[in-house]
């Protein structure tokens, strides 16, 4: 079982650190304090590859691996998780599934501008009354001519607001449950597409998210993703992958909430002596950097999975439910370290906790990951 | 993540073992202690110098192919899989660590399980033309040589006391572990190792590591017995595997255990690689292994209900085993307590 990284991972680690410090972080308060969609810095992943980090070069892609992708995800979501969402959508979300699903085709008109930073995706599955069960879809795709007209709206969809192209699945029949659902790729710029307006969000708040509104929407048979009714596969396939991600992010959050707290602890004297220098803060820190680096390990095991191309379902999950509810832990402690410093907005921790919480939910809630796992250790 | 051919052979030839002479023995060897002769099969079976180059009769795969045999031995018997991981970590380790030959030979020969104590159990050693230990300490198997750790005036002490100079041991513990108290106990300075701490510290990691393969290992069959008894038992007129209550006990405690378990992996890379970190990597490793272990036993016990409290069904002992984990050596706080200085280097 071999740990260690390669020469390329290592140095795709010590690239994206250095944009991550240098750029992201700076701006990271501010982002979220003006809930601003950072414009730049996805322009500037864009450049250096990392909005495609998985996509074959051919598509306008990095060509690299997942664990390269989880290692970017990481550097990037210390700085700033809602820079890192932006880019886990677009990368695990939205090309993930053209790479796998897409035909050569529909690789070279969506996936490339995609791959390579130009233009912006989104992955529409969740609904107001279809969140964790998708199969409750209401959005339906009619049979119309050689195309499909679809009506329906979608809540929740990250990077909505800004998004060029979707993935966006509909029920083409009812009757047939999970069964009925397809998925088409979609241009947000067409006509029959609204926007609802920018979620107002307890935290990620540079990631805007919004309902986008599908009316008489036209989609013609190019545009079908995957064939009728395999909609599901490719949803579930998806975020087995995107779970990956969203680990990842959550390790970021992690690590950036044990790093401040430790940083602060080393620094902050009370009663005489260094706040770490007090038995039950160092051992908090003991327990915070056990949690943190288990949390790294599960994320690269999923990862490898995905790489050895083996069915990786319990293990994304188990990354996911693990990485989140340590990123929540960790900034929660790192609040109780900071004392009150950490309630205030002078410090980032309270940013960390704000944006932690959202790992928890999104791509699967916690519970959906339970669920997962749990049917993969009871099946027979 | 794959083992490497080598560590897939060796489990391939160890793995059979589990079923045919671990687990049908493992409530007796539980109850009263393990068998005579248990220490030479196993020198047999080649579970001995597993961590040792092939050149002086080991396996040759390093602390990571005996973290992946000790914990598939604790998924049969937790009992066998400590005396194994302490016997690899502490004689196997210290025999390595002083590149002595007879040691090593001693230790793959099979003549006994070696045990080990810790310096944090309250041991002291003082070097001098020879080295004298004197004191007590807790959680020592209750038969065979003994690896000791004391601390001394010029640093760490490390020593290999025959079986016959450890005094009194008292008050055997149900897993096989027992108090023993020595005074002014005099050692052939040849056969200890004084002022060397790194070479201390790397036997307390092996150690640490060996304690946290067995307790995921345990962590294992309790989560696999949980899974087990859940399909067949019915309450309410339906397994107790649809009750999403259940399954959240399931998930949990597989989450933990692999967590625990990648770290136990992490950490027996770090010390093959003689890197500076595997100390505070296996400190983290046990603290891990052991909480999961604990909490996946418990969990476990839980699903059974009261069949789980009873000895008709092995969950009791995979929780006490796992409990005396968490008393091997070093306990949680000590754990803690061991990472802390490494947080305070990089970020002071």
């Amino acid at each position: 079982m071999d740990l260690t990284l390669s020469e390329e991972h290592e140095a795709l680690v010590r690239m994206v650190r250095e944009f991550a410090v240098r750029e992201v972080k700076p701006a990271a308060a501010e982002i979220d304090r003006h809930s601003r969609f950072p414009s730049e810095l996805v322009a500037r992943m864009g450049e250096l590859g990392l909005m495609g980090i998985e996509v074959p070069v051919e598509y306008g892609g990095s060509g690299l691996d997942p664990i390269a992708y989880v290692l970017a995800m990481e550097e990037v979501s210390a700085a700033c998780a809602s820079t890192g969402v932006i880019m886990s959508v677009n990368n695990s979300l939205v090309c993930d599934p053209l790479v796998k699903f897409a035909t050569e085709a529909q690789k070279t008109r969506w996936l490339e501008p995609l791959a390579s930073g130009r233009k912006l995706g989104c992955f529409m599955l969740s609904e107001p009354e279809a969140g964790s069960d998708a199969a409750a879809q209401r959005t339906v795709a009619v049979p119309d001519g050689d195309g499909w007209i679809i009506d329906g709206t979608k809540n929740w969809i990250t990077n909505g607001p800004q998004a060029d192209t979707g993935i966006l699945f509909t029920m083409t029949d009812r009757a047939a449950g999970h069964r009925g659902i397809t998925a088409f790729v979609v241009d947000l710029n067409a006509p029959g597409v609204t926007r609802g307006h920018k979620d107002d969000k307890l935290g990620i708040r540079g990631s805007h998210s919004s309902q986008v509104v599908f009316e008489g929407y036209r989609a013609g048979p190019e545009q079908l993703l995957g064939k009728v009714g395999e909609g599901f596969r490719v949803a579930m396939s998806t975020l087995d992958c995107g779970r990956i991600g969203i680990a990842a992010q959550a390790l970021g959050i992690a690590r950036a909430a044990f790093e401040t707290a430790a940083a602060y602890a080393c620094v902050r004297r009370t009663f005489g002596k260094r706040v770490i220098d007090h038995q039950a803060m160092g051992f908090m820190l003991a327990d915070m950097e056990t949690e943190l680096e288990a949390a790294r390990l599960l994320t690269l095991r999923a990862a490898a999975a995905k790489m050895a191309g083996r069915r990786h379902s319990r293990e994304s999950s188990m990354a996911k439910l693990y990485a989140s509810e340590t990123a929540n832990r960790l900034a929660k402690a790192a609040i109780q370290i900071h004392g009150g410093n950490g309630y205030v907005t002078e410090f980032p921790v309270e940013r960390f906790y704000r944006d932690a919480k959202i790992t928890e939910i999104y791509e699967g809630t916690s519970e959906i990951q339970r669920l997962v796992i749990a049917a993969d250790l009871l099946k027979a | 993540m794959n083992w490497s051919p080598h560590v897939e052979a060796l489990l391939g030839a160890v793995g059979p073992l589990g079923n045919r002479e671990f687990a049908p023995h493992a409530a007796r060897w539980d109850d009263a202690g393990l068998d005579a002769g248990l220490a030479a099969r196993c020198s047999e079976w080649g579970l001995f110098g597993l961590s040792a180059p092939e050149a002086s009769g080991g396996a040759g795969v390093g602390m990571l192919g005996t973290v992946a045999v000790v914990e598939d031995i604790a998924a049969h018997s937790g009992s066998l899989a400590i005396r194994v991981a302490i016997h690899e970590a502490a004689a196997v380790g210290l025999a390595l660590g002083l590149g002595d030959d007879e040691l090593l030979a001693r230790a793959l020969g099979g003549d006994g399980f070696v045990g080990w104590c810790g310096a944090s159990r309250g041991l002291s050693a003082r070097a001098e033309s020879h080295v004298r230990l004197q004191g007590a300490a807790r959680m020592v198997p209750a038969d065979g040589d003994v690896v000791a750790v004391g601390q001394g005036p010029e640093g760490a002490v490390v020593g290999f006391v025959r079986a016959a100079d450890v005094g009194a041991r008292r008050a055997r513990s149900a897993s096989g572990l027992c108090a023993a108290g020595w005074a002014d106990l005099e050692l052939d300075a040849e056969a200890t190792h004084a002022g060397d701490d790194a070479l201390a510290r790397r036997l307390s990691a092996r150690v640490s590591v060996g304690v946290a393969a067995t307790a995921c290992g345990l962590a294992r069959a309790a989560i696999t017995r949980a899974v087990e008894y859940a399909r067949v038992r019915e309450q309410f007129g339906q397994a107790i595997a649809n009750f999403q209550a259940i399954q959240w006990k399931l998930a949990n405690s597989a989450t933990e255990r692999d967590a625990a378990w990648m770290l136990t992996v992490k950490a027996a890379a770090r010390l093959d690689a003689v890197a500076d970190d595997a100390a505070d990597a296996a400190a983290r490793a046990q603290l891990a292994a052991v909480r999961s272990a604990v909490a996946a036993c418990s969990e476990a016990l839980q699903v059974h209900g009261g069949y789980g409290y009873t000895r008709e069904f092995p969950i009791e002992r995979l929780l006490r085993d796992a409990r005396a984990c968490s008393a091997i050596d070093r306990g949680d706080d000590d754990l803690r307590a061991a990472v802390v200085p490494g947080i305070v280097a990089r970020f002071a």
